[in-house]
């Protein structure tokens, strides 16, 4: 069995490189894959907080990676699906306790036993992104539609291209569908223009997210949640099936295109 | 006299006194022009009394043969003498039913300037004595008048596969010496290019990742320089190319992806674009820069201080360019950057300061476009 090893990356922090992870890899699981998530944000660790899996925690990536622990004793099972794993982070530790050849061992390993490797990877481009990027083959971008999120995730495009991750796939995450409608955020049209990769999916923003973290639950779970569904649509592309994007696109009403006519309409950001 | 004849379908004689002008159908093949000719002549034959005659071809690419056919025939017929044969700038559509198949329209090096008063001297004819020379394709693009720059109106730079023409026909209007093996030289043929490209394009590496090598930098390769069939250094110098043929330009590096943020791109000679230059991306070259997609990074066209340098892209939204040590800033805010859908632009230096105007040609007198600044 070989499997895909896919990081995801932003660049940028707090776009929500985590919960995608989680979501995912929770998403790909329900849909019958084996499945191990890892956090390769060493010292940083949250992948297992929005899991809801902190408390199980004995062994680390780290402890994996120097040999203290077998492969297996550091991968947590989740909860709710059978078939997801989660290796996490060290606290303790910095990025620099791993090397790119180390993990991208591991990941070949895991790849004999799992049909999806995720890896959750840290924000900015120094040594961490460097450990997961050289361990992957595929990669997942996401962002925000903000410009310095799109900026840093240009940049990163070209850093995954740089190290032969080509054609990146990218989630555009929290789109807020009334200040797309204003003109005050970009709509995905605009961000691919600029960043001219493939859409893997789009999330809209959506407070379910937040609570569904803060309870340890994956808003997957959340049949009400529209991030949630947003996820398992992602989950189904990546298997490789043809889903319809969601519809986030603004629907205009009379009134706002006579303000259009008028001019009240302007967009408030200039490319990113 | 003037005269004006609508019968014959092939010939047309225009103008008055001494300035007479035979415009030939440039439709109709060939040897039906030569037989329209004839029989023009013998229809009024009583009209000429010697004197000297301009012969208008139209947009037809005749070749030299051809041509000298022509004035046989005008000379014998009439005992008029044929001074000049030259192509009609009316007819600037693209070539019509006789495309030469050997060498397309860029190609061609002669233009023989039209609508000169005869007393100016007229070039000589091309000398019945070549008849094996390769065919003259007369350009049907207004010839400027003299007063312009002789270089940006006499000779197009051959742009494809320099090496695999012939030598170009000798212009009778521009300097032989600074044509015969000009453009051999400063042209890489295209394969060679992108062997250049290839070559440097795979150690694309950002300074992030790599730290070793601080930016992306393609330099033109001394080994792929070296494989050239260089001129002596003496032989180069007694060249006297026009300046925009100058050696430096010697490679085009031609970029086949985006251009992200963080990337720098820098090249002695031409950069081009295959995709966007995005915001944070830089591009500087001591040539031209031609992005095919939107120029939203920064870019510097003519490092080493060429002002003539131009950038053309499809699509210019950036914050800040530069040609040689003239800055230009767009408006404060891009809101609704002007010039992102209005076609390819051009930017070039015009009284120390960038302009920018609608892209309309590389030889097109650009004259004062949208001032690049605030």
């Amino acid at each position: 069995m070989t499997g895909r090893t896919i990081v995801i990356t932003s660049g940028k922090g707090g776009v929500g490189k985590t919960t995608a992870t989680a979501n995912l890899g929770t998403a790909l699981a329900m849909r019958g894959h084996k499945v191990v998530v890892i956090d390769t944000d060493i010292g940083l660790r949250n992948l297992d907080v929005i899991m809801g899996l902190e408390n199980r925690i004995v062994y680390d990536l780290v402890n994996v990676i120097e040999g203290k622990c077998k492969m297996h004793q550091a991968m947590i099972r989740d909860k709710h699906q059978l078939e997801l794993f989660l290796i996490p982070a060290a606290q303790t530790r910095d990025k620099d306790s791993i090397e790119p050849e180390q993990l991208r061992e591991l990941c070949e390993k895991l790849e004999n036993e799992f049909d999806y490797v995720l890896m959750d990877c840290p924000a900015g481009i120094e040594g961490g992104f460097k450990n997961a990027v050289a361990a992957a083959k595929e990669a997942i971008l996401v962002t925000t539609p903000e410009v310095s999120a799109i900026r840093d995730a240009d940049r990163v495009i070209g850093l995954l291209e740089a190290s032969e991750l080509h054609r990146p796939k990218l989630i555009i995450n929290r789109i807020d569908t009334n200040m797309v409608k204003h003109g005050d955020m970009m709509n995905k049209d605009d961000i691919v223009e600029l960043l001219s990769v493939e859409v893997l999916g789009l999330v809209p923003a959506d407070e379910h997210t937040i609570t569904a973290a803060n309870r340890g639950i994956p808003v997957v779970y959340d049949k009400k949640a529209p991030s949630g569904s947003a996820f398992l649509r992602i989950a189904a592309r990546v298997d490789g099936d043809e889903v319809p994007f969601m519809d986030l696109e603004p629907r205009f009403s009379i009134m706002d295109r006579v303000k259009g006519l008028v001019g009240l309409n302007g967009r408030a950001y200039s490319h990113a | 006299m003037t005269q004006n004849s609508t019968k014959n379908p092939v010939v047309q004689v225009s103008g008055r006194g001494t300035n007479v002008e035979f415009i030939i159908d440039d439709v109709s093949p060939f040897d039906q022009i030569t037989k329209g000719i004839r029989d023009y002549l013998v229809e009024n034959r009583g009209m000429w009394s010697g004197g000297a005659i301009a012969v208008n071809v139209g947009s037809r690419l005749t070749s030299r043969d051809q041509l000298n056919e022509i004035k046989n025939i005008i000379e014998s017929g009439s005992g008029l003498t044929v001074v000049r044969f030259s192509c009609s700038p009316e007819t600037m559509a693209p070539p019509p039913s006789v495309p030469d198949p050997v060498r397309p329209l860029q190609h061609n090096a002669v233009i023989i300037p039209d609508r000169k008063p005869t007393v100016a001297p007229a070039p000589p004819v091309r000398p019945a004595a070549a008849p094996a020379a390769p065919p003259i394709v007369e350009a049907s693009r207004v010839a400027q008048p003299p007063k312009t720059n002789p270089q940006h109106t006499e000779v197009i730079i051959p742009e494809r596969k320099p090496t695999v023409l012939p030598p170009p026909p000798v212009d009778p209007v521009a300097a032989p010496t600074a044509f015969n093996e000009a453009p051999r030289q400063t042209v890489l043929p295209i394969e060679e290019v992108s062997q250049v490209l290839q070559s440097s394009q795979t150690p694309r590496q950002q300074n992030a990742v790599m730290p070793e090598p601080p930016h992306v930098q393609y330099e033109p390769r001394a080994s792929v320089e070296a494989e050239q069939p260089l001129l002596m250094d003496e032989e180069r110098a007694n060249l006297k190319r026009p300046s925009y043929l100058q050696s430096q330009r010697d490679t085009a590096l031609l970029v086949k992806s985006t251009c992200r943020s963080g990337e720098i791109i820098r090249h002695q000679g031409d950069v081009v674009v295959l995709g966007d230059v995005n915001p944070g991306a830089e591009v500087v070259a001591s040539g031209d820069i031609v992005v095919f997609g939107c120029l939203r990074g920064f870019a510097h066209a003519g490092s080493e201080g060429d002002t003539k340098a131009t950038i053309v892209t499809l699509s210019l939204g950036s914050p800040r360019v530069q040609i040689g040590p003239h800055v230009g800033v767009s408006s404060g805010n891009n809101v609704h950057p002007k010039y992102t859908d209005s076609g390819p632009v051009i930017a070039y230096v015009r009284r120390r300061s960038i302009h920018v105007a609608l892209f309309e040609g590389r030889f097109f007198k650009y004259g004062k476009g949208e001032l690049y600044d605030g």
